[in-house]
């Protein structure tokens, strides 16, 4: 049985015309995975990620979700996207925290108690009626992530989710990551130059730069030249087993 | 009763009730386009209406309901989508859509088309009629209803395209109603407010009450407030001094923004 949560065959992805930001990208993220999107900025994640879930269109190829080619997939309720430096051009306006994590909720069977013990659990149920525009960038990253993982998506995309977020805190988020994968079976996706990050939670690595070439496993990665490859000059990852 | 007593007078009966409309409406569909960073669609559609006018008036159509509700609404989903799909923002391609209507407008003029320039440009409480007001209520329940009822849909349509989009729903959808909406309440506007000051009634009561509220649903509610104190000022103020309403309520406004600017800067939110 195919149990291909996302397949990417031959994909171009271009914003001008004849210009390509991504060429020739193939891969496969199968159910269960934690998979790392990484590579150098500029690379293409951000562009993969959005393609997956339709908010590009490919010049070229085919991207399947969920066997279903994504021209005729419908089930966007399955999915849940935590965009790259969370959108701060609409924070301004008076929203309140409470509000921002209602605005989705109408579309799933989330309980407002669920929506009070996600806040609690990121830290921001005794601010849930401050205005989005008082939170600082790292909360409303979290906030973000809350939003998303509340209805227990069956696909996750992570665009650097991390990026502000404080080491404490971080490890929880991971955490939590790692426990809707594995307990719930939410296939994620998440680019990242978190590379401690990945040799501890992630599953599945595809390095990006404008071409999608190392897709293997993780001790290959960490361990082989692909990332002195991926960036050019020599990185190392540390890999965490305790 | 001084305050009662233009209310005997049918004129004002009618401005009293158009204007407690339309500080319902103009409120909550301007929540919708400040979000959606389109403050100057207001002033675009406008414009569109001024064209409209004085194509009828240059057509000798005295009865031009049609057309100052038809030409608008359509220019304004044409708008919508061409903001979407051009390379410009939205701001910039209203800009270049208000000129082309200012420019119809003049056209027209010079071909011998004759409008009441004072009222079409600020405003009157004379000349609005029973069908008038009729077509305002209409449009203020069916508008709010349908806001109201799916606020969370729309919300995240202007705050957040992409998280809106993974609902599934059809922005298209979403986009058509949300550029419907915004003409037909600019157009029932116009009268009363005129078109120079009519997308002041659509944002300056919003950027007023985001001064002090922590809230969408109470900057909603103290925008709606804010807008009937100046319009129920500003049509008696006209009544007894003979001013243009569209001046005195945008003058009104400004105040209440000021006031409310000055107290958001203490730190104060309700």
């Amino acid at each position: 049985m195919n149990n291909n949560i996302v397949e990417l065959v031959r994909v171009w992805i271009s914003y001008e015309p004849n210009v390509y930001v991504v060429e020739d990208a193939s891969f496969n993220v199968t159910e269960g995975d934690f998979m790392a999107l990484i590579g150098p900025n500029g690379g293409g994640k951000t562009t993969i990620l959005r393609t997956i879930i339709g908010l590009i269109k490919p010049a070229k190829g085919t991207v399947r979700l969920f066997g279903k080619d994504i021209k005729s997939f419908n089930e966007w309720s399955w999915i849940g996207y935590v965009p790259q430096s969370i959108e701060r051009r609409y924070a301004w306006f008076p929203l309140s925290v409470e509000e921002f994590m209602k605005l989705k909720s109408h579309s799933m069977s989330v309980s407002i108690d669920e929506l009070y013990r996600m806040l609690e659990f990121v830290g921001l149920w005794n601010i849930k009626n401050k205005r989005i525009s008082e939170l600082s960038v790292g909360q409303f990253q979290r906030l973000y992530i809350a939003r998303e993982i509340i209805s227990f998506p069956k696909l996750l995309l992570l665009d650097e989710p991390m990026s502000s977020i404080d080491i404490s805190f971080k490890k929880n988020l991971y955490d939590v990551l790692k426990d809707i994968n594995e307990n719930f079976g939410t296939t994620i996706i998440m680019s990242t130059h978190d590379v401690t990050a990945i040799s501890t939670y992630v599953k599945k690595v595809v390095c990006v730069n404008k071409k999608v070439f190392h897709a293997d496993n993780i001790e290959e990665l960490l361990y082989g030249k692909a990332l002195c490859k991926l960036y050019g000059y020599h990185v190392y990852g540390l890999n965490h087993n305790h | 009763m001084p305050m009662i007593e233009p209310l005997f007078q049918s004129f004002m009966q009618k401005a009293v009730i158009a204007g407690i409309l339309i500080a319902i409406i103009c409120p909550i569909i301007g929540a919708f386009i400040i979000i959606k960073r389109l403050t100057m669609i207001g002033d675009t559609v406008a414009h569109i209406v001024l064209a409209a006018f004085a194509l009828s008036s240059l057509l000798k159509i005295i009865n031009n309901i049609y057309l100052t509700y038809i030409i608008p609404l359509l220019a304004t989903i044409i708008i919508f989508k061409l903001t979407k799909e051009s390379r410009f923002s939205g701001e910039q391609a209203l800009v270049i859509v208000l000129s082309f209507f200012a420019a119809l407008t003049s056209i027209f003029i010079s071909l011998g088309g004759r409008l009441n320039f004072e009222a079409v440009l600020f405003g009157s409480i004379l000349f609005l009629s029973w069908r008038d007001i009729y077509l305002i209520f209409t449009i203020t329940i069916c508008i709010t209803f349908m806001l109201l009822l799916r606020l969370r849909s729309f919300l995240l349509y202007v705050f957040d395209e992409d998280a809106f989009y993974l609902t599934g729903k059809k922005g298209e959808l979403y986009e058509l109603l949300l550029g419907i909406s915004v003409s037909l309440v600019v157009v029932a506007s116009v009268s009363l407010m005129g078109v120079l000051l009519v997308s002041a009634i659509l944002t300056i009561p919003v950027l007023s009450s985001m001064q002090i509220a922590r809230s969408f649903g109470k900057t909603l509610a103290i925008s709606i407030v804010i807008a009937e104190l100046a319009v129920v000022v500003g049509i008696f103020g006209s009544y007894y001094s003979g001013l243009a309403p569209g001046g005195l309520i945008v003058i009104i406004l400004l105040i209440i923004f000021s006031s409310l600017m000055i107290i958001g800067k203490t730190g104060l939110r309700i």
